[in-house]
């Protein structure tokens, strides 16, 4: 059993049994363990405690850590910044209780053991500060704390003092390695939830700023930053992320990615203006819910590619004198630029492409690809159709065959006429039978063979109808389906 | 009021407009290129297309309203309004953008890679775009032809032809005439008895599926008669502002025309005197 705050002051313990504390204070609220709900949280504090600093760890299983160098100064010391986070947390409903230390592990041990907060940076007084706490904070499995604790090694300061090679021998060499990753004397660093990334620009409120405009103005002067940081190194963004900081806690990511690198205020503005356009319209994102307000909004460039610097005098000129033709690089540029402001409102997935393939059954001859991950085939030549008299495929393909009545005069042969969609054409020109088989070694290995015709009716509509199974040696009563229509 | 009086008035509320939407961020039009429906021979603008001599060719820059006359001449409509992009991205460089929602693509098929690339477009350079709504679809539209890069914009309005009222018609004409982008629109059936007459399209197409067997029928007891390229009789529901001699042009009349699919370029179904003759017959289906 688990305690909060008031339970404590109730007398109830840690570790005590449920029963125990009913007995104890029969009015008491219980709530199963849900360890899911629980690290769900606790990711939720991590990527909140990134306001402090981009690099928080989520350091299972009830600790976030954070690495703090450099930027204690900012929040007005160390001491201010644990304030902070622990006025910040307790607003949030979270008690925490933080400690800075030179290494992770010190930071464990003191915030989870130790009655000093704030490490001291000397060696020795650190020793002092570490010394008394029990071997449990040097992070152990529980047999082997069990095990010290019987050899009566129940403190670090027991073991610090002991020649090693014995204790290593009998408990294992993890305990000297974390003792010594403690001290600093090995180095050992955090997993981050998140890569630092290369770029970042933010602004702080004091208060939380709630209106859609405001933020999107925030953001484009973060870009304008940004893209002067950008200008100065050379390079340009491929992958982009705003994050807001809700007064309340709760932080919302927002990714935007660039088909070429990008350092250009206007368009990245215009990327995230349609990403904040898109929110809560398309199924698959929550609603932008300002909730009390914004407190941190940052702007962060996650991925950069290099991008030599153009002469934008030069561009804008040749756009002022109204040039009709355009040059391949700007046209692909806003070809680009279009793309990756479409993907951010409608969904990368919904800007595609059409690949083709190296088989010929129908449904999979192309491929629809999001423009964002097309690569076109070395080997792209366009087909030439010039040979034939008609076209042989179809303008438009139904994404799954639909099934027609129809009527043939030998069961082999094309049909007479055939009812689809409610509607019987009568057909007036037929071209067939093109037979495809399905190909054994994919995946549709259990279709049946298709025998398709190119079928004019007597209203000069033509469509692409196929028959399902060759008669007698794979189906008994071959049906038939409409796949495509012509122009 | 008199006739001059109105006139002026016209012209003092085109120029406001004029004037508004300058100052609104419009762009100034690009310049326009002209190109022909069908085949340049020799000279530049001359064609041997009855299409390009009535209607005096397509131009960048505009709107182009495309729709079938029934339902099952969706694909005929289709393929027209991807015959107009053709003719567009063979005189341009730039991708062809194709505008459509989803529910298009499931109840009509969606546009096939085979299929486009046989009727003579390359599949290589034609970007999809499925919105989810018809907002979604107009706004991607008018982004698309505001972008400048595309050699051609086409739109499947489907569902989105309900939204498209006159104020979308005019951001469409304003982007399109901005950027020289021309864009095609596919409209669903019947949606031209709606459609307002003044929304600034260019010009507007009503298809009909035609059969491509007429030059086989007489064979018909020997052998069976195979489809041929694709045939459509196209009513020009409003035959453009540019020539002077498009005033006087019947509006009802069904015209048969072919799509080259192997040269990219419209041509003429028949000889004259057959071209007349099956014009006579389709004024008799239509009065009937």
């Amino acid at each position: 059993m688990s305690v909060d705050g008031a339970a404590r002051a109730l007398g109830l313990g840690v570790g005590m049994s449920l029963s125990d504390a009913r007995a104890i204070a029969p009015h008491l609220d219980a709530v199963e363990h849900d360890p899911a709900a629980f690290e769900r949280r606790l990711v939720a504090i991590t990527d909140w405690c990134r306001r402090f600093t981009p690099l928080a760890a989520l350091d299972a299983p009830d600790g976030v850590m954070l690495d703090i160098s450099g930027v204690t100064h900012l929040f007005g010391g160390e001491s201010a910044l644990m304030r902070d986070i622990e006025q910040r947390l307790a607003r949030q409903g979270v008690s925490a209780i933080t400690a800075i230390a030179g290494t992770p592990e010190a930071a464990f041990a003191l915030a989870r053991f130790g009655k000093m907060r704030i490490a001291p940076a000397d060696e020795k007084a650190l020793l002092r500060v570490l010394g008394p706490l029990p071997v449990a904070a040097l992070r152990l499995e529980p047999s082997t704390i069990a095990a010290l604790g019987r050899a009566g090694l129940k403190q670090i300061g027991d073991i610090h003092l002991r020649p090693r090679a014995p204790i290593a021998a009998r408990f294992g060499t993890k305990v000297f390695a974390t003792l010594d990753a403690m001290l600093g004397d090995t180095h050992s660093a955090i997993s981050p939830r998140f890569e630092a990334p290369a770029y970042i620009v933010e602004r702080r409120f004091a208060e939380g700023i709630g209106a859609r405009a405001h933020v999107e103005a925030t953001i484009a002067a973060l870009a304008q930053e940004l893209c002067a940081m950008l200008e100065r190194h050379g390079e340009g963004a491929r992958r982009l992320c705003v994050t807001l900081f809700r007064v309340d806690g709760a932080v919302r990511h927002i990714q935007a990615g660039a088909s070429r690198p990008l350092r250009d205020v206007k368009a990245l503005t215009r990327l995230f203006h349609e990403r904040l356009e898109a929110a809560g319209k398309t199924r698959d994102e929550d609603p932008l819910d300002m909730g009390y307000g914004f407190d941190v909004i940052r702007l962060a460039a996650t991925a950069v590619d290099p991008l030599d610097p153009v002469q934008t005098m030069l561009a804008q000129k040749g756009k002022a004198q109204g040039d009709l033709v355009l040059s391949d690089a700007e046209r692909d540029a806003r070809l680009g630029d279009l793309l990756d402001r479409l993907g951010a409102r409608l969904g990368t997935r919904r800007i595609l492409r059409l690949q083709e393939q190296n088989t010929h059954w129908p449904e999979h001859a192309v491929v629809a690809l999001p423009a964002a991950e097309f690569q076109p085939h070395a080997s792209a030549a366009p087909c030439p159709a010039a040979a034939s008299e008609a076209p042989e495929r179809p303008l438009r393909l139904f994404e799954s065959p639909e099934p027609v009545e129809a009527i043939a005069s030998v069961p082999d042969g094309p049909p007479l006429r055939f009812r689809w969609r409610k509607l019987m054409h009568e057909v007036a020109a037929v071209e067939g039978p093109e037979r495809i088989s399905p190909e054994w070694w994919r995946q549709e290995a259990r279709a049946l063979t298709r025998d398709y015709f190119r079928i004019e009716d007597r209203e000069g509509q033509r469509f692409w109808l196929f028959r399902e199974g060759l008669y007698a040696s794979e189906t008994a009563r071959p049906r038939w389906y409409v796949h495509g229509v012509f122009a | 009021m008199s006739g001059r009086g109105t006139s002026e008035r016209l012209r003092y509320l085109r120029e406001a407009i004029a004037g508004i939407e300058q100052a609104g961020g419009g762009m100034a039009p690009a310049p326009v290129r002209r190109l022909a429906f069908g085949r340049q021979e020799g000279g530049r603008q001359e064609s041997g297309f009855s299409f390009d001599r009535l209607l005096g060719g397509l131009a960048t820059g505009a709107l182009y309203e495309v729709a079938p006359a029934r339902m099952g001449d969706l694909a005929a409509a289709t393929g027209f309004a991807l015959g107009l992009a053709a003719r567009f991205g063979a005189e341009a460089e730039g991708a062809l953008i194709w505008v459509s929602d989803e529910f298009s693509a499931r109840e009509h098929g969606a546009p096939y890679g085979p299929g486009l690339a046989a009727h003579g477009l390359d599949m290589a350079r034609i970007v999809f775009v499925r919105a989810q709504g018809g907002q979604d679809l107009l706004w991607a539209l008018e982004e698309a032809l505001r972008c400048g890069a595309a050699a051609a914009v086409i739109a499947d309005l489907g569902g989105a032809a309900r939204l498209f009222d006159l104020v979308a018609a005019r951001r469409i004409t304003q982007a399109a005439r901005g950027s020289g982008t021309p864009a095609i629109l596919l409209h669903p059936p019947a949606s031209f008895q709606r459609v307002m007459a003044q929304n600034g399209a260019r010009m507007r197409f009503e298809i009909k599926a035609r059969s491509s067997v007429i030059a086989s029928a007489q064979t018909r007891q020997t052998v069976r008669p195979v489809p041929g390229a694709a045939h459509f009789g196209v009513r020009l529901a409003k035959p453009g502002v540019t020539a002077g001699q498009a005033s006087g042009l019947d509006t009802e009349l069904v015209r048969t025309i072919i799509w080259d699919h192997g040269h990219g370029y419209f041509r003429d179904a028949l000889s004259l005197a057959a071209s007349a003759a099956s014009g006579a017959r389709d004024r008799s289906a239509q009065s009937a």
